[in-house]
């Protein structure tokens, strides 16, 4: 799943280990993330487009997610 | 995090007192048991030493850490984050972590004791359990890049 956090990251100055401490993760969960080889759960989807005021969508591209 | 601190403070209690358990039983072994043990091979009186040793030392190291955590609020919140993030569980969940661990667990102890009346047994356990660490090990590593 592709993300925006790479880019909110550089926008905000911030490292991936300053992200990973601000919403409750490691380093290494934020790098998956961001090159899209790991699908946050709710919860961390949640915290980190709430830590940049966006809402989840804004945030995470679900345009491969399949229609049902 | 102060349940987290609560659950430190266990751990290092715990630690601390299956340290000694373990050291006082070797110990114990090597005065009355060992001299006694003419039919086992010294590899199995030598593998038990080494094996305590090497517990003593990870269980001392584990203790230190969490010392030296309690004291720092940003290393704490560091380490809970580290035990309970959620792509190391999903690892741990993929490889059995936990079930792998304890059947590793099992099979020495029980080689250990086999290694008392038989010493082919107790080379086949420990072998065994050296596959099935190894196995986990290239399984977490596998799910490590894959995840």
């Amino acid at each position: 799943m592709n993300t925006k956090i790479k880019e909110l990251r550089k926008e905000h100055k911030l490292s991936q280990e300053e992200l990973a401490l601000a919403v409750g993760t490691t380093r290494q969960t934020i790098t998956s993330i961001e090159v899209g080889k790991y699908t946050a759960s709710l919860v961390l989807a949640y915290r980190i487009a709430h830590y940049f005021g966006l809402t989840i969508e804004e945030v995470f591209d679900f345009s491969d997610v399949e229609e049902l | 995090m102060e349940q987290f601190k609560k659950l430190l403070r266990t751990r290092i209690a715990v630690n601390l007192f299956g340290g000694l358990f373990i050291l006082a039983c070797v110990i114990i072994g090597a005065v009355t048991v060992w001299p006694a043990a003419t039919n086992f091979s010294s590899f199995h009186l030598g593998f038990q030493v080494g094996l305590t040793t090497v517990v003593e030392f990870f269980l001392i190291w584990g203790s230190i850490k969490y010392l030296r955590v309690l004291g720092k609020e940003a290393e704490l919140k560091k380490l809970y984050y580290e035990e309970n993030d959620e792509r190391t569980r999903a690892i741990n969940e993929k490889t059995g972590g936990n079930v792998l661990n304890a059947c590793s667990l099992i099979i020495l102890t029980a080689g250990i004791l086999a290694g008392y009346f038989n010493a082919v047994v107790f080379f086949t356990l420990v072998a065994c359990c050296v596959f099935l660490s190894v196995t986990h090990k290239i399984l977490y590593i596998y799910y490590s890049k894959k995840l």
